[in-house]
C-alpha cells in the first residue's frame, strides 16, 4: 500500500505543495519555458527582418510581434519578478509560512492555464492572437480579429493577470502583517521594500486591466460597449492604467536586487535606507499617474499633467541611483557575477530611463511615437534593465535556493555575451527609430537603407540566445557538479542567509535579534567589537 | 500595533494628491476617475488591515498550515474551463462549473480537517 501511496503523494507535493518556496521555484520554471518559446519567437521576427521581409508573412509575423511581447509581459518577466518575492519575501521577513499558502499556489496554475490558453492559438484555424500586447480596440474587436485565437488570448491574459494580483495580495500581506518581532517596517531589507510597492501597483492597477479585457470580450461577442473613438480611448485609458505600471512591476524588484547585490559585495551597509524607502513609495504612486503619456498623439487627454507626471520621474529614481552609487563609494568591492550583472543594470538601465525623459515630452513624443526608438527605449529598461537585474539576483540566490554555487568563470561568459548581444540588438534601433523606421512591419523597402543595420541587430539578437546557452550550461554543469554552498558564501546582510541552503520547510530553526534592516551586518559587527 | 496599514493609507493619500492635482488640468472624465478609484481602494484596504492589526493586538491565534492542496489546483482548472466557455460554449462553462465545484469541495474538506487539527492542539 505504502509503496502505491508514495509516488501519489510526491506528485501532490510537486504540483500543489503550498509551500513559497516551491510555488515560487515552479513558477520561475514555468517562467523561463515561456521565455525560451518567447524569445524564439523574438529570433523569428529578427530573422525576417535580416531576411529583407522574406520569411513569413504580414499576418504571421503580426501573430509573432503579438505573442512575443504578450509572452514577455505576462508570462515572463511579471510572473518572475513576483516570484522571485514569493521565494524571498517570508524569508526576509522572517516569516515561518507566506500568508495565504493556497491563494499563492492558485496563482501558480492560473499563470499556467493562461499561459497555455494564449499559446493555443497557434493550434486554432485562424492562428494565435495578432493584435498587439495591447490588443487595443478597434483592431481586437469581432470584424478585425476574427477567430478563436484572440478570444484565447483575452481568457489567457485574464487568467494570468488575476494569478498576479493574488500573488501580490500575498506578498503584501506577508511583508505588512507576518513580520518577525523585531522587524519593523524600517528595517526590512531593501527587496522586501521594492516588492511592497511592486505589489501595491499590482493589486490596485491590475484590476484595470481585467476591466478592458472584460469590456473587450463584451464588445466582441454584444457590440455597444466600446463604441467609435470615445470607445477606443476608453479602452487606452483602463490599459495603460495597468500598462505603464506594468513597467515598474517589472523593475522595481531587480531594484531590489540590484540594491541588495551593491550592498553586500561593497561589504557595505546600504546607503540612504530612509530616502530610498520614501523615493520607493513616491516612485510608485507616480508610476500610477503616467499612463496617458502613451496616448500623447491622441490629443484627447491633459499632455501637460501628464507629462509634468512623467518628467517628475526623474527625482525618485535619481535618488535611488544616488543610493546605489553611494553604497558603492569606498566599498570593498568584489566582481563576482551577480555584481557584474548589477553593475550592468545601473549603466544599461540608464540608457532606457533617459530615453525615457526624451519620450516624456509631447513634442519629441508626436516624432518618435510607434518608431524603433521607443522599441529600443523599452527593451533598454525592461531587456538591458531589468532582466540584467534578474541575473544578478539569480547568481546572488542561486545558492541559496540550490545549496549550491554557480559557475563563476561560465557566468563571468553569461555577462560578456548578453552585454554584447543587448548593445548590439537594441542601440541601432535608436539609431532606426530616429530615421524613422516604423514598428510592427514585416517587410521594409530596400530605398531605406536599413537593411544594414536590421542584419546587424539580428546577429546581435543570436548572440543573446548564445548568453542564454551557456546560462543553461551553467545550471546544468553546477547542478550535476555540485560545488557545496553552505549557508552565508557571500557575507550578505539580511535575514535569509541566516537559514540553511535550501531552507528548511518553515524557513527558520532560530532568528538571530533584528536590530536593524541589515541584522547578520549587524551580528558581525559585533563580533568585530567583540574582538577588538 | 504593527503599523501595515499606514503605508496602505499614506499611499493611498499620495494616489489622491496626484489625482487631485490633475484639476488644475482640466481631466476628461476617464482621467480623473480612475487613479481616484484606485486611491480610494487602497485606502479602504488600510482602513480594513487596520481593524484587522487592532484585533489581533489582542491576541496572536496558532495557525494551521495545508501542507498541499489538490483541491486548489482543481479549483482553478475549474475556473479556467469556465472561462474560457464564455468564448467557447455553454458546455464548456458547465464542465468547468462542475470541475470548480469538486475543488471548491476539496478545498472546504480542508478547511474542516484545519479547523479540527486547531482543535486538537487548542485542548492540549
Amino acid at each position: 500500500m505504502n509503496a502505491v501511496a508514495v509516488p501519489a503523494r510526491a506528485a501532490s507535493r510537486t504540483l500543489a505543495s503550498t509551500d513559497h518556496k516551491r510555488i515560487a521555484s515552479a513558477a520561475c520554471m514555468v517562467a523561463f519555458l515561456f521565455f525560451l518559446a518567447g524569445g524564439l519567437l523574438a529570433l523569428l521576427m529578427r530573422s525576417q527582418l535580416a531576411a529583407d521581409g522574406g520569411v513569413v508573412s504580414q499576418q504571421t509575423y503580426n501573430e509573432l510581434f503579438t505573442m512575443h511581447g504578450s509572452t514577455m509581459v505576462y508570462l515572463v518577466i511579471v510572473p518572475v519578478a513576483l516570484a522571485v518575492g514569493l521565494y524571498f519575501v517570508p524569508l526576509q521577513v522572517g516569516a515561518a509560512e507566506i500568508a495565504g499558502p493556497r491563494v499563492a499556489l492558485a496563482g501558480l496554475w492560473m499563470l499556467v492555464c493562461g499561459g497555455m490558453a494564449m499559446w493555443s492559438g497557434f493550434l486554432t484555424s485562424g492562428g494565435a492572437a495578432a493584435a498587439s500586447w495591447w490588443g487595443f480596440d478597434p483592431l481586437s474587436d469581432s470584424i478585425h480579429s476574427p477567430g478563436s485565437g484572440m478570444e484565447l488570448w483575452i481568457f489567457g491574459v485574464m487568467l494570468a493577470t488575476l494569478g498576479q494580483i493574488l500573488w501580490a495580495g500575498c506578498i503584501l500581506s506577508t511583508a505588512l502583517r507576518r513580520r518577525a518581532p523585531g522587524m519593523t517596517l524600517m528595517r526590512m531589507p531593501v527587496f522586501t521594500w521594492t516588492m511592497v510597492v511592486t505589489c501595491l501597483m499590482v493589486v490596485f492597477g491590475f484590476p484595470a486591466l481585467l476591466l478592458a479585457l472584460g469590456l473587450l470580450w463584451a464588445q466582441r461577442h454584444f457590440g455597444g460597449v466600446l463604441v467609435g473613438g470615445a470607445g477606443a480611448v476608453d479602452y487606452q485609458a483602463l490599459f495603460w492604467f495597468y500598462g505603464h505600471p506594468v513597467v515598474y512591476v517589472m523593475f522595481f524588484p531587480f531594484v531590489g536586487m540590484v540594491g541588495e547585490v551593491l550592498a553586500t559585495f561593497s561589504s557595505r551597509r546600504f546607503f540612504g535606507y530612509s530616502a530610498f524607502v520614501v523615493a520607493l513609495l513616491a516612485f510608485a504612486g507616480l508610476s500610477m499617474t503616467v499612463w496617458a503619456h502613451h496616448m500623447f498623439t491622441f490629443g484627447v487627454l491633459s499632455n501637460k499633467y501628464f507629462a509634468l507626471t512623467s518628467t517628475a520621474l526623474i527625482v525618485p529614481a535619481g535618488i535611488e541611483y544616488f543610493d546605489f552609487l553611494a553604497t558603492l563609494w569606498r566599498g570593498s568591492l568584489r566582481f563576482t557575477t551577480a555584481f557584474l550583472f548589477a553593475l550592468g543594470f545601473l549603466v544599461q538601465f540608464l540608457v532606457g530611463g533617459l530615453t525615457g525623459v526624451i519620450l516624456a515630452s509631447p513634442p519629441l513624443d508626436y516624432g518618435l511615437n510607434m518608431s524603433y526608438f521607443v522599441v529600443a527605449h523599452f527593451h533598454y529598461t525592461i531587456f538591458a534593465g531589468s532582466a540584467f537585474g534578474l541575473f544578478a539576483g539569480i547568481y546572488y540566490w542561486f545558492p541559496k535556493i540550490t545549496g549550491t554555487m554557480l559557475r563563476e568563470r561560465l557566468g563571468k561568459l553569461h555577462f560578456v555575451l548578453m552585454v554584447l548581444g543587448t548593445n548590439v540588438t537594441f542601440f541601432p534601433m535608436f539609431i532606426l527609430g530616429a530615421e524613422g523606421m516604423t514598428r510592427r512591419i514585416a517587410r521594409y523597402p530596400a530605398s531605406t537603407g536599413w537593411q544594414g543595420l536590421n542584419i546587424l541587430e539580428t546577429a546581435g539578437s543570436a548572440v543573446i540566445a548564445l548568453s542564454v546557452l551557456v546560462f543553461m550550461a551553467n545550471m546544468l554543469v553546477s547542478l550535476r557538479d555540485r560545488h557545496p554552498a553552505g549557508d552565508d558564501p557571500w557575507g550578505a546582510h539580511t535575514l535569509e542567509w541566516a537559514t540553511s541552503s535550501p531552507p528548511p520547510r518553515h524557513n527558520f530553526r532560530a532568528l538571530p535579534a533584528i536590530r536593524s534592516y541589515a541584522p547578520l551586518l549587524d551580528l558581525r559587527e559585533a563580533r568585530e567589537d567583540v574582538n577588538v | 500595533m504593527r503599523r501595515a496599514a499606514i503605508v496602505l493609507l499614506a499611499w493611498g493619500l499620495w494616489l489622491g494628491v496626484l489625482t487631485g492635482a490633475q484639476a488644475a488640468f482640466a481631466p476628461k472624465l476617464i482621467q480623473f476617475s480612475i487613479p481616484a478609484v484606485a486611491g480610494a481602494a487602497c485606502l479602504a484596504a488600510g482602513l480594513v488591515v487596520w481593524a484587522l492589526d487592532a484585533c489581533q493586538a489582542r491576541g496572536e491565534r496558532p495557525r494551521a498550515i495545508t501542507d498541499s492542496s489538490i483541491a486548489t489546483v482543481t479549483l482553478v482548472f475549474g475556473l479556467a474551463l469556465a472561462l474560457l466557455g464564455a468564448g467557447f460554449g455553454l458546455w464548456l462553462i458547465l464542465i468547468g462549473a462542475g470541475v470548480f465545484a469538486l475543488g471548491l469541495g476539496g478545498v472546504m474538506r480542508e478547511q474542516r480537517a484545519r479547523s479540527r487539527t486547531l482543535r486538537r492542539e487548542g485542548s492540549r
